[in-house]
């Protein structure tokens, strides 16, 4: 029941830099160190297929990053709902988050809940933060193939703490070291997989424009359609106070 | 017949011989008998409210069959109780999330510890210290088998990890879908401007619950808990004097698939195996198992009891050896045998199944008394000529009779098969098997046992008791028939005139009944918990009443949810008491938490908010889990559909009028409802209902069409087949006489005494014609050939009672004591059925022996004997000659 603020949807998918470590420790250092933007700007369409039913939700993004690592991500919907999401994210504490209704009503919520749904499509709130490299102890698989791509195969098993994920296979480009293919597995069971495709570099920076976290059993999935995207333009830091969600 | 006969007699140990193998062949079949007590079980899967019912349970989940559970004990405010409260629920949960990597380990663990070979309870508890949910189920299992004390040898810990595989099996199933509780249940909260979402007890990084141990964090959850209106009367009831919170509630929701009922053994284990606390279940789920347990208990109860009584009438009746164990070993045979073919065929044992060994016994007693009969009333005969063709002469004689009395249940039992309830059709089939292999085992047993035995002694003992005690109660009933039929006649007619304008009355009265509930006695656990979960959680079988927005997302709009709410109001008013509707539950309430988290928690903003833009953005940001992807977080599955286009609303009845709720009742609600709906509900919206107390609605109807059904044809098929016996039209009628006055004087009666048209009474009517007609035809039979001797009317009704009239009081004492049995039982209805059946068993006897010579008398009808092949019905239907009646007497 609780909403948590998106971090950043494209950067999380995550980035790459080439290197000729064959461990998987090291591979995903390659792919953790590839560069990020200090802004950006967005716009995006997300359809959400459950059921029988396509939910397509639009929303636009801002995100900064500030001094300390800090990063602060402002998230306002366009459709079905007006909603704004305002998210300060901190290093080693808990992010603070806003939210405003439709109505103009502003709350600030108070914890997060990495294992529910970002407004009912497939991504967990897990999904969508950054990774903290060190959560996970990895293992080279050897090589595999996703999205049509050579990749090397790495799984990352959960060290202990709050991640929602007991295990994670990452599947990353052998080519650029980004990862094109996570798959997911909860309570030892695989439980839904996220591949990354039309991966650009914009800016020096590689972009997935699309991106799909399906699960496992075939029975839903989330599509995400990055429409308009700028990396590293100007923005006021006041954008990002609370009181700029009124 | 008579090859058939000849053929016994002459081969009497090769017959022994199958019919030992036979017995030997079908007997293991029992052990493949299960028990089925669901309404499922008798509904038509065709119907088409059942199947709208499915269809329901496939959008909603089955949340009108949960399990429902009051938690309590003086000292439920204590961080004592909690911590056991915590251990409970986290025993259930590993049946809600099953995780295999920990359940395999365990298992391993137990099979290196049972590798070692014996071992003491206490070491076996050490073993799994680290593992303390583990180390409950052992001691849960072990205390199913033996006590928890002393050394497990290598049997016992065979047994335990036999035991301990179920439950991983159980635990794999996943049956659980939710289990919703004060230790379980989230809620969210708005105050000074935060929104935050969490579990009334908040759990760490590891899964654990962090329970209130001080008396200011206990108190500090009881203010969490009281916070909801939701809440109330959901996982919490308070005393309605003092206002303090005396019980937790629990419910477990299942998924719609499976059998519900390990599970909910399971779950009743785990309950049981707590004593800090106590716990009352309750649900269809419970209510099953009780049933089950019934069932198990009855069948055991019956069966020594049944034959006990049949083997002292038999004793009573003939006073040998032989006639107490020819007849006792044919009759357990026919149970054996039906009961084994039901278990190959893999038909379930229902409620009313129960009945059938019963139902074999008393009429297998009754054929085998008829044979047995014949025998000692020829014993003379017999001992004058040669044994063999003495006995081919008796034998042949009586075992038409018997065919020809089993030929016309079987038919007045298949008459069953009219019935749309699957589990009254199932009974109707294997009834009818049942009493042709009571003919086939009583008409070879009997006469194979006779020819093998040697004939002597017994008839003069038999002689004795019937010159003596029997000749005086049975003689003396017989002269008082005669005397009745001959000289009152007009008396007796105009008295059974009366008796049925009376019991006319009496079937004005009739109701019917369906409710499993009202199986089970007043004071019967069961029902005491009912009525104490209604009181205090609002009852336990739920209605589903189905509101149709008229459009896709129609439910999110504030006008809709507005009238629901209103509507719901509306179902638990005061003045609505009738309705015995306890308590509601509807996806707003989810809006309305919403709303006044977002409004500080007031408590006056617990409603339905007026813009819709606030409902879209609650749904937006309520993040709870969809595991099954269809578009609606788990949790408002129960309430709407995934198009957020239909409403369902779960009104619980519970009893608010201080009688149970049987179906007159589960009718009236539904009535009234459909009316309200109908008359208040705007144009563009829609409703339907559902939900199991429907189903039994239902029921009861098909129960009603049934009997009325399954009557007409059984008295129209047993008269046209005696016409054709007996070539008369007028014997056709004159059988129909006593029957259909036992039948209507048996609805009468219960018309009379309040007792109620359920599964069981309902089959009373195609038995009693079943086994009526025998005395029936039995009558008729010696009447009419009495009648060529050139007797005058009074003087053939005295010859044929004084013949017939000894046989058909005797089976009829069979019948009557061995239907008695039925009053041990630990269901209503079958206690009724047992009574019910011993006196329509008194009346059909009463109707052939005063009632239809009395008719007789009246209409002076005479059936002189005509050769088959003299009538239009002889020539086409010869079937008198087929059962050899010509030849009879």
């Amino acid at each position: 029941m609780k909403v948590r603020v998106l971090l950043s949807i494209v950067i999380v998918m995550f980035l790459c830099q080439s290197c000729f470590a064959l461990t998987g420790r090291e591979i995903m250092e390659k792919s953790d160190a590839l560069p990020e933007p200090q802004t950006a700007e967005s716009s995006a369409v997300m359809n959400i297929y459950k059921g029988n039913r396509v939910l397509e939700k639009e929303f636009e993004m801002l995100a900064k990053k500030f001094e300390n690592d800090e990063d602060k991500i402002l998230i306002s919907f366009i459709r079905p709902t007006k909603i704004k999401l305002l998210t300060h994210s901190h290093t080693g504490q808990d992010d603070d988050q806003w939210l405003r209704l439709s109505s103009g009503k502003i709350k600030r919520i108070a914890a997060s809940d990495k294992g529910k749904a970002f407004v009912n499509s497939h991504f967990y709130y897990e999904d969508l933060g950054s990774r903290n490299i060190d959560e996970y102890d990895y293992k080279l698989l050897g090589d595999g193939k996703a999205v049509g791509e050579d990749c090397y195969k790495v799984e990352a098993i959960k060290k202990e703490g709050t991640k929602v994920y007991d295990k994670l296979i990452l599947y990353v480009r052998k080519s650029d070291y980004f990862v094109v293919r996570v798959d997911f597995y909860r309570k030892n069971k695989f439980h839904k997989y996220l591949e990354n495709f039309e991966i650009k570099k914009v800016e020096g920076i590689l972009t997935p424009y699309s991106a799909v976290m399906a699960l496992a059993d075939g029975k839903g999935k989330t599509e995400l359609k990055i429409e308009k995207l700028e990396y590293n333009k100007k923005m006021k830091d006041s954008t990002f106070n609370k009181e700029a969600l009124r | 017949m008579n090859r058939y006969i000849d053929f016994v007699l002459r081969w009497p140990k090769l017959i022994l011989f199958i019919l030992a193998a036979l017995t030997i062949i079908l007997t293991p079949g029992i052990r493949q008998l299960e028990f089925d007590n669901s309404v499922e079980a008798f509904l038509p899967k065709d119907d088409h409210e059942y199947r709208y019912y499915n269809e329901i349970r496939d959008i909603y989940g089955d949340s009108g069959r949960f399990l429902i559970m009051a938690i309590s004990d003086e000292n439920l405010w204590s961080s004592e109780t909690f911590v056991e409260l915590d251990n409970f629920f986290t025993d259930l949960e590993e049946y809600k999330d099953f995780d295999e990597t920990r359940e395999r380990d365990r298992i391993e663990r137990l099979d290196s510890v049972i590798a070692g070979g014996k071992i003491s309870y206490g070491d076996l508890m050490l073993k799994f210290k680290d593992d303390p949910s583990f180390g409950r189920l052992l001691g849960r299992k072990i205390e199913t088998f033996r006590s928890a004390t002393g050394y497990l040898d290598r049997a016992d810990l065979k047994k335990l990890r036999k035991k301990i595989l179920h439950s991983y099996h159980l635990k794999n199933l996943e049956m659980i879908d939710d289990i919703i509780s004060p230790l379980t249940a989230q809620d969210i909260t708005g105050e000074k401007d935060t929104l935050e979402a969490y579990y009334l007890i908040e759990k760490t990084d590891d899964d654990k619950r962090i329970l209130p141990q001080t008396k200011g964090e206990i108190e500090a959850f009881r203010k969490k808990l009281e916070r909801n209106p939701a809440f109330e009367g959901g996982i919490y009831s308070r005393d309605p004097e003092s206002g303090e919170i005396t019980d937790f509630g629990v419910i477990i929701k299942f998924i719609n698939k499976g059998d519900r009922n390990p599970i909910a053994y399971e779950i009743l284990e785990i309950a049981d195996s707590y004593h800090s606390f106590q716990t009352t279940p309750q649900g269809m789920p419970v209510v099953y198992i009780w049933i089950n347990k019934y069932l198990h208990r009855d069948l055991f109860t019956f069966i020594p009891i049944v034959l006990l009584v049949v083997i002292m009438v038999f004793y009573f009746n003939f006073r040998s050896f032989r006639g107490v164990f020819l007849p006792f070993v044919s009759l357990t045979m026919g149970m054996f045998w039906i009961l084994g073919l039901m278990g190959y065929l893999g038909c379930k044992i229902t409620a009313l199944g129960v009945s059938i060994p019963v139902l074999m016994i008393a009429v297998g007693s009754s054929y085998s008394i008829h044979i047995l009969n014949q025998y000692y009333a020829d014993f003379q005969m017999i001992s004058d000529g040669e044994k063999i063709d003495g006995l081919r002469v008796s034998m042949t004689h009586i075992s038409l009779t018997v065919l020809l009395a089993g030929v016309t249940t079987f038919i007045a039992f298949m008459t069953l098969v009219t019935s749309r309830l699957t589990g009254i059709r199932e009974w109707g089939i294997f009834s009818a098997i049942g009493v042709i292999f009571a003919v086939f085992i009583s008409s070879s047993m009997i006469p194979a046992g006779l020819a093998l035995l040697p004939h002597k002694g017994s008839s003069v003992a038999f002689r004795r008791i019937k010159k003596s005690e029997r000749v005086k109660i049975v003689d003396r009933t017989i002269a008082l028939m005669t005397k009745g039929s001959v000289t009152h006649y007009r008396r007796v007619i105009a008295i059974v005139i009366l008796l049925i304008i009376i019991s006319f009355i009496g079937i004005s009265r009739l109701k019917v009944e369906t409710t499993f509930l009202s199986y089970f006695k007043e004071e019967d656990p069961i029902r005491t918990s009912a009525r104490l979960i209604g009181e205090k959680f609002g009852g336990t079988r739920c209605l589903n009443i189905l509101i149709d927005s008229g459009e896709i997302d129609g439910v999110k709009n504030p006008d809709f949810l507005m009238t629901v709410e209103s509507f719901r109001r509306w179902l638990v008013a005061e003045e609505n008491r009738d309705l015995n509707i306890g308590r509601t539950d509807v996806f707003s309430d989810y809006i309305k938490t919403m709303h006044m988290a977002m409004n500080n928690d007031d408590i006056a903003s617990y409603k339905v908010p007026e813009n819709h833009s606030d409902i879209i953005d609650y749904l937006e940001i309520y993040a709870g889990e969809d595991e099954n992807s269809d578009g609606r977080i788990d949790e408002f599955e129960p309430y709407v559909d995934n198009d957020f286009r239909t409403c369902d609303i779960l009104a619980r009845l519970c009893q608010r009028q201080g009688r149970p709720i049987g179906t007159a009742e589960i009718n009236h609600t539904v009535h009234k409802i459909s009316n309200y709906l109908r008359e208040t509900l705007p144009d563009n919206y829609a409703f339907t209902m559902t939900g199991h107390p429907m189903i039994n609605v239902k029921l009861a109807y098909y129960i009603v069409t049934g009997q009325l059904k399954s009557l007409l044809l059984s008295l129209v098929v047993i008269g046209i087949i005696v016409t054709l016996l007996f070539y008369h039209l007028k014997a056709g009628l004159l059988a129909l006489i006593p029957m259909s006055i036992a039948v209507i004087f048996n609805f009468g009666i219960m018309g009379w005494l309040g007792i109620k048209l359920d599964l069981a009474t309902s089959i009373i009517a195609a038995i009693t014609i079943g086994i009526g007609v025998d005395d029936t035809i039995h009558f008729l039979n010696t009447f009419r050939h009495n009648s060529e001797k050139g007797y005058s009317i009074d003087e053939n009704i005295a010859r044929t009672l004084a013949v017939s009239g000894k046989a058909i009081i005797f089976t009829s004492i069979a019948l009557i004591f061995g239907f008695s049995v039925l009053v041990t039982s630990s269901f209503i209805p079958v206690i009724l059925f047992g009574i019910l059946m011993a006196t329509t068993m008194i009346a059909t006897t009463i109707g052939a022996l005063l009632i239809l010579p009395a008719a007789i008398k009246i209409t002076g009808i005479e059936l002189v004997r005509r050769k088959g092949s003299e009538t239009w019905i002889g020539r086409y239907f010869d079937i008198g000659r087929l059962f050899g009646l010509e030849e009879e007497n």
